[in-house]
Parts: structure tokens; C-alpha cells; sequence
């Protein structure tokens, strides 16, 4: 009988630790409230105790770009008396993990990073930046992070779509303006034998920015109409009315249905490729031009990953048949505050610190790429460097400047559908081309009516 | 102060008492770990789950809105979900399974015969069940890339042109039932082999005796005695190819267009692609009933089977 207790009680006792364990044993142990320096108490009667140390956590993608600007905040954390833990986390699961955060009653990180891409889908999860904070951008910058007519990130680079081309291959001023001359340029040099593809880059969602979606945009298409409008409000107004059933929008997806299959510029496999799949190609020398990042400008010249390196150029979109002007984007990667940050007065001050600290920002700007942030430096910086006048020439400093996402809710879905159906149209004949589009008019009309 | 010691006990709650010490309490008490454990992670998430499922709950939602069975309703009036979705998944299902298990049972009786380097072998043979899912996914997608991708390589080595594999429906997917093959099929063959090990000899031996061939003994002896070890198999590698995600992911991601998305991927992207976790919630609530009634009527199916192929004691014996 005592044996049969003794188990009973072992079995109890098991439960009970059980139960405690998963309502506290798996939370982080909870960050002592830090009251912030507005918001001090009376002096203590008793000698103050230590104060305890403040730590932040940040959450960030690995790239050249938000490696150096976490080694800045770390820095500037030393210098402030903050501890600044950075938490990377890979971009292929970047958003689950911090919305899964968002979602939680108390969050884990003090700072995240906040792209444009998803601004619209995490904006009622993050808090306004103060307004000082906010009038130090260009408001442009910051659309893509409104919510409620207030900023919520503040952009520590812009990242802007350019192309990238062999310069020992073709002389700037030949790279190609249009959409014919990329094709001509392209099969010349294959027939030369000097690249086995005149042009890669990614395309399957949701890379299609480097391919579909530039070649939309410089051709005078859009994903909804009216053409390059970015407001919702407007864009309700017009019923959400998608532009694939176009005449540009047709237009962009038989280019790339006659340069994968007719003038074969492209791989055949590029409708599957991200961009991880098309950078070897050029960076091995294989291919003669693509389109990226122009925060990969270090990558591509880094000699022991590119065999390219020191032989590159940066150009401006080629314009489509319909296309009226030249086009650029360049959106923001910025830093944000979470509502359930546990230390969001000291976040914000990091923030501040290093975001709007001019020096700083130029020196980040000369030693990754991209645009800053500050429009000042950017205007110095494309007075002294050549390289950054040529990106800002095919980026900020294009005639015409869009976003290069939507700010409602249904954006991925709506951009997810347009990947699917472009490249069904692709990979199927050419006469298909227009039972795919509209298909996907109807696909948008359906997700935007629900 | 009376104490309970002073209070006698009526002989039935005595006999109560006991019953409880010495049956259902005692039991009660062993069972409580794994019941709390139970409750904690199944019961509690599914009730989760069915409630998120008549939310509208996202990251860009932040009230409490119910929803009614609009969720479900979106789902079920998806044209990709029963035109896509649901028959991309039973192909897999019935493809990559019915290769895994014919492929398993023939390694099995291979093994099972003695062979030099046995045991190297089977080590050998065990190895795919080593690398994670995903990262097999990924060196199918690089072994299938159309320009550094190995299979082109041997295509070009054969003299046929180079394909882009993962540019089309049918071959993309082939590319992804190859890669399912190369990882699940040493679990058949492991469980198989087991299998094969604990079946009497006498049985075989005297079908051999009796002039049967071998085709004949495995046809009429091997394989009846071996079925519930297959039935167990298949229900239970059934329901996992179901849930399929990371091959598919990591070989696709459910392209070109939508031709190769399963089902885990579709609750996924409602999940993480669209923050829509109350839609996700939904599917994932739609298909886990598909898959009880799928499992029902293939565990009625494999009961009735098994009850078939149970052998008859001698009268002898049974007497």
C-alpha cells in the first residue's frame, strides 16, 4: 500500500510540475519594469539600490547592411549604459517569428526590423515614432509605414531595385535603354560566346520584383489601377480594379515569355528561380546582366564570392514599348518599436541615436550601399561618389518613383496570385497568355471582395 | 474536539475506500502525467485552434471579431482548394507512399536474405533517415536545377537535352515524389525488416517442400503473415504524407503557379503568407477532418483485411 502512495504521489507531484511548467517555465523571465527618465519617482529615502541595467533586445535579418547597423547600435548602447542584444533571424522566417511575437500579450523584442514589403500587415502592432523622430524623414519614405495618418518605423537605408551589368561586357553607354535593345545586347553577347544568358535575375514569388514586376512598371503597367496610385482610399475608390487584362500588363508578360522561349536570353528555369538561384549565374560569370538589390553592390565585389568582382556597373530599368518615362523605386529598411515592447521609451532613444546621427548613416551608406535615410547625406554622398550617383540615378533620382508594394492587407495575396498566374502564363503556350490574365483579374477581383 | 480516529467508518465506505485505494484511484493516479500532458498539448491547442477558426484573427486585426463559419465557408468555396490543393495532396499521398512501400518490402527481403556486408548495408540503407526532411528537399532542388543541377549533367551524358525540372507541373512534382521516395523509404524498409525477422519459418519452409516458387511463397505466405505489420505501415505513413510540407516547400514551394502546392502548404501561406490565421485555422481544421474520414474508412478496410488474412489454428490446437 505505502509503495502504491508513494507512486500515487510521485504521480501528483509530476502533474503539478507539469502544470507549472507550462504556465511560466517556458516564458522568458520577465524584464524588470525600467521606469523611463520622464517618468522618475521621488528619490528613494533609503540609498538608491544599483540601477538595474537596461537591455534590448533587437530583431534582425543577417545581411552586409543590418550586421554593420547592429554593431552601431551595440556601440551606441556601450556609450549609453543600455546592454543591445541582437536576436538575427533568418529572412525565410523573419516575418513568421515576429508576428507570432506581435501576436503575443507581452513581447520578447524592444526593436525590430521593419521592411515596407510587410509595413501594412504589422502596423496596428507597432507604436507611432515620436514626432521629432518622424520629421527627420523624407515623407515619402515613410508611407509604406503609415498607419493612421502616424509613422511607425524609421528608415535606416532605402533599398532600391537597380541593374547590375558586366562592365568589361558592355561600355555604359551602351547598356541597353529599352526593352529591345536588352534583348539585342543580350543575344549578341551569347552569340559571341562571351555569356551562356543575356539576362537573370529571380521571378518566382516572392523574388518577381527582379523581373515581372520592374518590367511592369517601366512598360507603364501596375498591379492595380489607376497606374503607380499607392492610396488605399483611391484605390477603393476604383474598386480595387486590377491592371492585368491591360494592354502593358499583356505586353510585359510576352516579353518574358518570348525571352525565355523565343530569343533565349534567359534560362529556361528562371520562371523557378529566386534570387538565390540567379546571383550564382552571375556572379560565375554566366550570365551578362541582372537585376537586384543595390545593397548587394558589396556582395557582387566581394573577389572571393564573384568572379565578376571589380568588373560591374549599376544602370537604370529599360523602358517598355508603353513606357512614357524612365522608373525607380527605392523603399525602406527601417527600425520599429513593438506595442508590447517591454522597454519602448529606451528603444526609442536607440532608435533616435543612431538613425539620425548623420555621420553615422554616411558611413554606413559608403561601406554597404543602398540610399540613407537622411536626405542630407544622400545629397552630399552624390556630390562625391560616383558609384552612389549612379544608384541614385536609377532609383530616387528616376523621373518617376514608386513604391514597390501595395499598403492594404491583401497585398501577399494579391502579389502571391500574380507571381502564380504570370508564371503559368510562362511555362504554358503563348496563346495561353491571355486566359491566364484574366484569370488573374478575377483572382484579384475575388480577394479583394472578400 | 472529536478526531476522525474516534469516528468509526461504515463497513461501505470502507469497502469504497479500498475499491478507490486499490483500483481507480491508484489508477487515476498513474494515468494524471500523461492525461495533464494530453490536455496541455492536444486538448488545449485543438480548443485553441477551433475558436481561432471562427475569428477573424490577424496581425493587422487587433480586436476580438468572431466570424462565424465564414472562415470555413472561404476555404470551402476556394476554387485552388478542391481544384488544386485537395488533389495535388491525394496524388502525393497515393504516389509517394505506393512506391515507398513496394521500394521498402522489396530492400526488406533483400536484406533479409543473407548478404555479404549485411550489416554495412543496412547501415547504409538508414542513412536518408538521418537528414532532415527539408534538407533533403534542398538537395533535390540544386540536384534538379536546370543549370547546376547533377540530373542535367547525366541528361547531357545520355545525349538528351537538358530539362528545366522545376519549371513545369508534372515534372516539378515527380522531382518532389523522388525526393519523399529517397527519404521515407528506408523507414519501410526498417519496419518491414523487423517484420520479416519475426515471421515463423515453418510456414515457408513447407510451401518450399511443397514445390511453391518463390514468387508463390512470398505471394501466399509471405505477404499474408506480414500484413498487419504492412497495414500499420500504411495508415500511419498515409496520415504523415497527408501532412507533407517540407519537401515541398523546399523543392517548389507548391510551384510553377500553384501545380505542386499540398495541403500544409496552402494552411501555411493562409498562415504566414497572409497573416490570416483564422482562415489558416480553418483549413487546417477542414483537413484534419478529411483525414479522420479517410483514416476510418481505410482503418474499416484494413481491419476487415486483417481479419481475412488471420490464420486458422489447426482443430488440434484449437481444441
Amino acid at each position: 500500500m505505502f509503495r502504491r502512495r508513494f507512486a500515487g504521489l510521485i504521480a501528483v507531484l509530476m502533474s503539478l510540475t507539469l502544470v507549472l511548467g507550462a504556465c511560466g517555465g517556458g516564458s522568458q523571465p520577465a524584464q524588470p519594469a525600467q521606469p523611463a527618465p520622464s517618468q522618475s519617482q521621488a528619490p528613494p529615502a533609503s540609498p538608491p539600490a544599483p540601477a538595474q541595467p537596461v537591455v534590448l533586445k533587437v530583431a534582425y535579418q543577417k545581411s552586409p547592411i543590418q550586421d554593420i547597423w547592429i554593431e552601431k547600435m551595440v556601440d551606441w548602447g556601450k556609450q549609453n549604459n543600455i546592454t543591445v542584444e541582437p536576436n538575427a533571424i533568418s529572412y525565410e522566417v523573419y516575418v513568421q517569428k515576429v508576428s507570432a511575437n506581435l501576436l503575443a500579450p507581452k513581447g520578447e523584442y524592444d526593436v525590430i526590423w521593419q521592411n515596407d514589403d510587410w509595413g501594412q500587415l504589422w502596423g496596428p502592432r507597432i507604436e507611432p515614432l515620436p514626432p521629432d523622430l518622424a520629421n527627420a524623414f523624407q515623407p515619402f519614405d515613410l508611407e509604406p509605414f503609415m498607419v493612421n495618418g502616424k509613422a511607425t518605423a524609421a528608415p535606416m537605408v532605402l533599398t532600391a531595385g537597380v541593374f547590375f551589368y558586366r562592365t568589361d561586357l558592355i561600355k555604359p553607354e551602351e547598356f541597353p535603354k529599352t526593352w529591345d535593345e536588352l534583348v539585342q545586347v543580350s543575344k549578341q553577347l551569347q552569340a559571341e560566346g562571351k555569356v551562356k544568358w543575356g539576362f537573370v535575375a529571380g521571378m518566382k514569388y516572392p523574388h518577381s520584383w527582379f523581373s515581372l514586376l520592374w518590367s511592369l512598371w517601366s512598360n507603364g503597367g501596375d498591379v492595380l489601377l489607376p497606374v503607380f496610385e499607392r492610396d488605399n482610399a483611391a484605390l477603393a475608390k476604383n474598386g480595387w480594379k486590377s491592371g492585368a487584362t491591360q494592354p502593358e500588363f499583356k505586353q510585359m508578360v510576352e516579353f518574358w515569355h518570348d525571352a525565355i522561349n523565343l530569343h533565349k536570353i534567359a534560362p529556361p528555369g528562371i520562371t523557378g528561380y529566386t534570387r538565390n538561384d540567379a546571383d550564382p549565374l552571375f556572379l560565375g560569370g554566366e550570365a551578362a546582366i541582372t537585376m537586384q538589390d543595390s545593397t548587394v553592390w558589396g556582395a557582387f565585389n566581394d573577389a572571393s564570392k564573384s568572379k565578376v568582382a571589380g568588373k560591374i556597373g549599376i544602370a537604370s530599368w529599360p523602358t517598355g514599348p508603353k513606357g512614357q518615362q524612365r522608373i525607380g523605386w527605392a523603399d525602406a529598411w527601417a527600425w520599429a518599436v513593438p506595442t508590447n515592447a517591454p522597454q519602448k521609451e529606451a528603444a526609442f532613444r536607440l532608435i533616435k541615436g543612431v538613425t539620425t546621427d548623420a555621420a553615422w548613416v554616411e558611413e554606413a551608406t559608403k561601406k554597404t550601399g543602398g540610399v540613407p535615410g537622411l536626405k542630407a547625406v544622400g545629397d552630399k554622398l552624390q556630390k562625391e561618389d560616383p558609384v552612389f550617383g549612379k544608384i541614385v540615378a536609377a532609383t530616387i533620382g528616376a523621373p518617376k518613383r514608386v513604391h514597390s508594394a501595395y499598403y492594404m492587407p491583401e497585398w501577399p495575396e494579391v502579389h502571391t496570385a500574380l507571381a502564380d498566374y504570370v508564371i503559368k502564363a510562362l511555362t504554358g503556350p503563348k496563346d495561353g497568355i491571355d486566359a491566364q490574365l484574366k484569370a488573374l483579374d478575377a483572382e484579384v477581383g475575388r480577394i479583394m471582395k472578400k | 474536539m472529536p478526531t476522525t480516529a474516534s469516528t468509526p467508518r461504515s463497513p461501505r465506505r470502507e469497502q469504497m475506500r479500498a475499491a478507490l485505494e486499490d483500483q481507480t484511484l491508484f489508477s487515476w493516479q498513474l494515468v494524471l502525467p500523461a492525461l495533464v500532458m494530453l490536455v496541455l498539448f492536444q486538448v488545449v491547442p485543438i480548443a485553441l485552434g477551433v475558436l481561432n477558426s471562427l475569428r477573424k484573427f490577424s496581425t493587422f486585426e487587433t480586436r476580438v471579431v468572431w466570424n462565424g463559419f465564414r472562415n470555413y465557408a472561404h476555404i470551402l468555396t476556394d476554387p485552388h482548394f478542391f481544384g488544386t490543393i485537395l488533389p495535388n495532396t491525394l496524388l502525393f499521398v497515393l504516389l509517394a507512399v505506393s512506391i515507398e512501400l513496394v521500394l521498402g518490402m522489396g530492400i526488406a527481403i533483400l536484406i533479409n536474405r543473407r548478404i555479404a556486408l549485411a550489416g554495412a548495408v543496412r547501415t547504409l540503407l538508414l542513412l536518408p533517415l538521418m537528414v532532415a526532411p527539408l534538407l533533403s528537399g534542398l538537395m533535390f532542388a540544386w540536384m534538379f536545377n536546370d543549370q547546376f543541377g547533377v540530373a542535367n549533367v547525366v541528361m547531357k551524358a545520355l545525349g538528351f537535352s537538358p530539362v528545366a525540372w522545376l519549371t513545369q507541373r508534372w515534372t516539378a512534382f515527380s522531382v518532389i515524389i523522388l525526393a519523399d521516395v529517397w527519404t521515407w523509404t528506408p523507414w519501410f524498409v526498417v519496419i518491414l525488416f523487423a517484420g520479416l525477422q519475426t515471421l515463423p519459418r515453418d510456414p515457408h519452409e513447407a510451401a518450399m517442400l511443397d514445390g511453391a516458387t518463390p514468387w508463390q511463397v512470398f505471394w501466399h505466405v509471405t505477404l499474408p503473415l506480414l500484413f498487419p505489420v504492412l497495414a500499420v505501415t500504411l495508415v500511419l505513413r498515409s496520415f504523415d504524407a497527408f501532412r507533407v510540407f517540407d519537401v515541398v516547400w523546399a523543392v517548389t514551394g507548391g510551384g510553377p503557379g500553384r501545380g505542386t502546392e499540398v495541403f500544409s502548404v496552402y494552411t501555411y501561406k493562409e498562415a504566414f503568407g497572409f497573416m490570416k490565421f483564422g482562415t489558416a485555422a480553418a483549413a487546417a481544421n477542414i483537413g484534419a477532418l478529411i483525414q479522420m474520414v479517410i483514416g476510418f474508412l481505410f482503418y474499416r478496410t484494413v481491419r476487415r483485411a486483417l481479419e481475412r488474412s488471420k490464420v486458422q489454428p489447426p482443430p488440434e490446437a484449437a481444441a
